[in-house]
């Protein structure tokens, strides 16, 4: 629950400085060096991280707003409702970051790191 | 094994960001979902709000500072110190509002939309440079060159707008970049150049060359001019007989020598048919409630998202002037200001000429000209193609112009001579900046008289109770049915080398009726001396016609009202004849009730009537039986479309006449024979669309969409509210349709009246991307007070400050 916390956190931040593909760094280097002790933890906790900051993030984006992005992005694929909008994003977010994910724990274990 | 997994994993995760980034497939099909949907610079950061604070920023390119307000519907309000100022903060607004309008607008109009959509846009593209657009382009930037000072200040308008690009990060990027996954390219002169080219091709396709040289062939000279003739009795051109230039009559005999008879067999080169239109008028005190002059404009143009126009405030110096402008134009092409209001209709003339050229020999290096051959300049054009190869094409240049059509074999290609394609001999670019500040008549014709192409009905009004309409623009001196069909391109005797003297164009000031009004009709009868042709409109101008002359003590409101006005003439002049058809069956019900229905009708496009789908759908049966022989040529070659005024005409007074008999059947058909199989064809058609669940009623038998530039459905506006039609003032057809209403009441302190279907956002997340539709479609204005203050302007507005650095 923490490495949720903590890796949203980092995502977001970074998500501001860098472009949309730092969700899948930020995940790689973060399970490069701070992996639980499976490769599908490390993919759970990936995307979990990844979904939460997306879907955290565009809700925050959506605030005030004259007209909802969501409903637009919804339209866009079809005639959805609002909330497929922020699920898709949510689920884009999770999948980039939970591909990542397993890259860094995969790649922890050639660095040396011990699971 | 390790090795080997983080190696696959590591492959997955690179090809899923590729993926998502937009880089696997050509971009085309699927939007690029990682950079379009993340929350940090997607689309959810498009969104806006209402509430917006103020801006300071500094600019090098500016004299002083400006102060730009935004009223409630985000038309900037420019106060500025000098005109080079004024224009730099509207390039700035126009880079906020509609970035992505002007570069898509200036990619068409250059032939570069592959670029950015893909290759199904690859023939558009080729099109467009086959027309000679880049050449025209690179002529004019060339012409505009030549004058220093204009071409300064131009390159202010560039700076302001490069100036607002500078401001975006790719969060801040127009959404319609986002899903097409491309970046803004800055502004040059060159692209407003491309801006200015869009329109005038756009408004120069009034040419049938091609369709009248097939039918001449096809029909022979006495059948071809009985059935294609050029004036109507009923025409009421623009200018009066009495205002006609006295110039000895130049409408030399046709030169025959000249035409080249011929069929050229279908292509996919063809001139716009119909949809484009506009109406303008003014009437000076003598009409008006109030003795003050009324000026009325509403251009017919593709309705679109973001809308064509853009509204505009400017003060500077002693100018404060309203109107709107085309996003990548600077000035203002209509509006008002303390002094006058102006605007324009299109002069619908034929100012493009096509000759067939004679190549010398298959590899087209030289064609003949003067029994010489003469060397083909060729250029080679390259197309990039997002996601595909660049495709090179080979484009050859004539001293016709450039060669818009080859043939498979080669024997009939085409070159055009088109206006646009010279370099312009005066700062054209400089007639809608200058005619914002005119403070009279005489100096809106005086700023004015730069204008070259294409052709335009420039009528303006003052307050001072003058009213006057130039037909403005550069033509030829032309023999009797010079233009009108393709010619031969071996001569270069053939060439229009002559133009009329600008003070000869056609025009009228003051006419002692009291009004002056234009829309897209013939603009003289055939009294004036010098020759032309086009394609010209024969029913709205009409009704205006009869209106204006009937009506007195008019109003601002009632020159709103009458731009609503729904009535076809068309429908006028026909229904009655078939209404009268003496075999009309009796016994069928569902006939009579349409027969009923049709009586009652005021000829009135309204969107709730089913009369108007009933009768266009028996005109179009009746048009297509009665042209059955003409529109047996189609599959082979472009056919000309007779008029409608001259098939109605046809029908009252010949009604037995060879052309209502069906090839196809045994029988001798009359045009009664005609109404009653049309009818019954159009009962069948209204009876289909009733058993699939439609409705018959006009606004549902003929949907108006407001499209995007992009034609997403989610950034559209589909199905509003139809009223009018091609024939009536209110001159709406699918997505054509009153661009921009205005009203002004020249008083002491004119006042405006405004609206377009549209907003002056081009975010589809903003709520001013389509505010003005609802008010559009019922007919609403907005009231434009130019003399309201700063303050007043900032109610739930923004500020934004330009200091000079």
């Amino acid at each position: 629950m923490k490495s949720i916390a903590i890796l949203t956190v980092i995502t977001i931040i970074s998500s501001l400085l860098f472009p949309w593909w730092i969700i899948v760094v930020v995940s790689l280097i973060y399970m490069t060096f701070n992996a639980p002790n499976s490769l599908w933890k490390s993919i759970v906790i990936s995307f979990l991280s990844g979904f939460m900051a997306y879907l955290l993030f565009s809700t925050y984006a959506s605030l005030g707003l004259d007209r909802s992005p969501a409903e637009l992005i919804a339209n866009l694929f079809g005639e959805l409702p609002s909330w497929s909008a922020y699920l898709l994003t949510a689920l884009i977010g999770g999948i980039a970051a939970a591909f990542g994910g397993a890259s860094g724990y995969l790649g922890g274990k050639i660095v040396g790191n011990k699971y | 094994m390790k090795y080997l997994s983080f190696s696959l994993s590591a492959i997955a995760t690179i090809l899923l960001t590729l993926f998502l980034n937009g880089n696997l497939w050509n971009g085309t099909t699927l939007p690029p979902l990682g950079k379009m949907l993340n929350p940090f610079s997607g689309i959810w950061q498009n969104g806006e709000k209402t509430a917006k604070t103020d801006i300071n920023i500094q600019s090098a390119s500016i004299e002083q500072a400006i102060e730009i307000v935004l009223d409630k519907r985000e038309v900037p309000h420019i106060y500025a110190n000098s005109l080079t100022d004024a224009i730099f903060a509207q390039g700035y607004m126009l880079a906020k509002h509609r970035y992505f309008q002007m570069d898509m607008m200036s990619r068409a109009a250059s032939g570069r939309v592959a670029e950015v959509a893909g290759p199904s846009r690859l023939s558009f593209d080729l099109r467009q440079r086959r027309k000679g657009m880049v050449y025209a382009i690179e002529q004019a930037e060339r012409g505009w060159k030549k004058f220093p000072d204009s071409y300064q200040l131009i390159q202010r308008y560039v700076d302001g707008v490069n100036t607002a690009l500078a401001e975006f990060s790719p969060a801040d990027y127009p959404l319609e970049y986002k899903l097409l996954n491309v970046a803004p390219e800055p502004w040059t002169i060159k692209k407003t150049i491309m801006i200015v080219k869009m329109m005038a091709n756009d408004l120069a396709g009034r040419g049938s060359d091609i369709p009248a040289t097939n039918m001449l062939e096809v029909l022979g000279n006495d059948l071809f001019f009985s059935l294609y003739d050029e004036h109507e009795d009923t025409e009421t051109p623009v200018i009066l007989d009495e205002y006609l230039s006295e110039a000895t009559n130049m409408r030399k005999d046709t030169n025959w020598a000249a035409i080249n008879k011929d069929i050229y067999y279908k292509t996919d080169f063809k001139e716009p048919i119909k949809g484009i239109g506009s109406n303008n008028w003014a009437l000076n005190g003598s009409k008006t409630k109030s003795g003050n002059p009324i000026f009325a404009n509403d251009p017919h143009l593709t309705l679109s998202l973001p809308s064509i126009w853009y509204e505009t405030h400017f003060q500077y110096e002693d100018v404060n002037a309203y109107g709107v402008t085309i996003p990548g134009m600077p000035g203002l092409m209509m509006g008002w200001n303390d002094h006058i209001a102006w605007g324009e209709t299109n002069v619908s003339q034929d100012i493009k000429d096509y000759y067939e050229i004679e190549w010398t020999d298959a590899s087209k290096s030289h064609y003949m000209l003067d029994g010489n051959p003469t060397p083909t300049k060729i250029v080679i054009e390259t197309y990039k193609v997002k996601g595909a190869a660049n495709y090179i094409d080979t484009l050859r240049y004539t001293i016709h112009g450039p060669v818009v059509y080859e043939s498979p074999n080669g024997d009939k290609d085409l070159a055009v001579r088109w206006l646009s394609h010279d370099e312009p001999e005066t700062p054209e670019m400089m007639t809608f900046i200058n005619a914002f500040a005119a403070k009279s008549y005489d100096e809106y014709l005086k700023a004015t008289e730069v204008f070259i192409t294409p052709a335009q009905n420039f009528l303006a009004a003052s307050k001072y109770g003058d009213i006057g309409l130039r037909v403005n623009g550069k033509f030829s001196k032309k023999s009797s049915q010079d233009g009108r069909f393709v010619k031969k391109g071996n001569n270069s005797e053939y060439l229009s080398k002559d133009y009329i003297p600008r003070d000869e164009n056609p025009q009228m000031r003051n006419p002692e009726r009291g009004w002056i009004a234009s829309s897209n009709q013939v603009s003289t009868s055939d009294k004036y001396p010098y020759y032309f042709n086009g394609r010209f409109e024969h029913y709205r101008n009409r009704t205006i016609d009869s209106l204006l002359t009937n009506m007195d003590g008019i109003s601002p409101s009632d020159m709103q009202k009458m731009q609503q006005n729904s009535h076809g003439d068309k429908a006028k002049d026909l229904l009655p004849r078939l209404l009268d058809n003496d075999n009309f069956n009796e016994e069928n019900e569902d006939a009579v009730d349409i027969h009923l229905d049709l009586s009652k009708w005021k000829y009135n496009y309204d969107p709730e009537l089913m009369a108007p789908s009933y009768f266009e759908e028996w005109y179009g049966n009746i048009y297509r039986n009665t042209w059955d022989e003409i529109y047996a040529y189609s599959d082979s070659m472009q056919i000309l479309y007779p008029t409608s005024w001259k098939t109605i005409e046809y029908i009252l007074e010949q009604p037995d006449h060879t052309f209502f008999d069906i090839l196809s059947t045994p029988k001798k058909e009359t045009a009664s024979d005609i109404i009653r199989m049309s009818f019954l064809q159009m009962q069948d058609t209204m009876q289909e669309r009733m058993a699939e669940g439609k409705s018959n009623k006009w606004n549902d038998y003929s949907p108006m969409h407001i499209w995007h530039l992009l034609r997403v459905p989610a950034l559209s506006r589909k199905n509003v509210l139809h009223t009018g039609s091609g024939d009536a003032i209110n001159s709406n057809i699918n997505n054509f349709g009153p661009s921009w209403r205005m009203v002004v009441d020249l008083k002491d302190k004119p006042l405006g009246y405004g609206i377009y279907p549209g907003g002056q956002s081009g975010n589809p997340l903003s709520n001013e991307y389509d505010s003005n539709i609802a008010m559009w479609e019922h007919g609403e204005y907005h009231e434009i007070d130019i003399y309201q203050t700063k303050d007043e302007w900032k109610a739930n507005g923004q500020t934004i400050k330009i200091n000079a650095q």
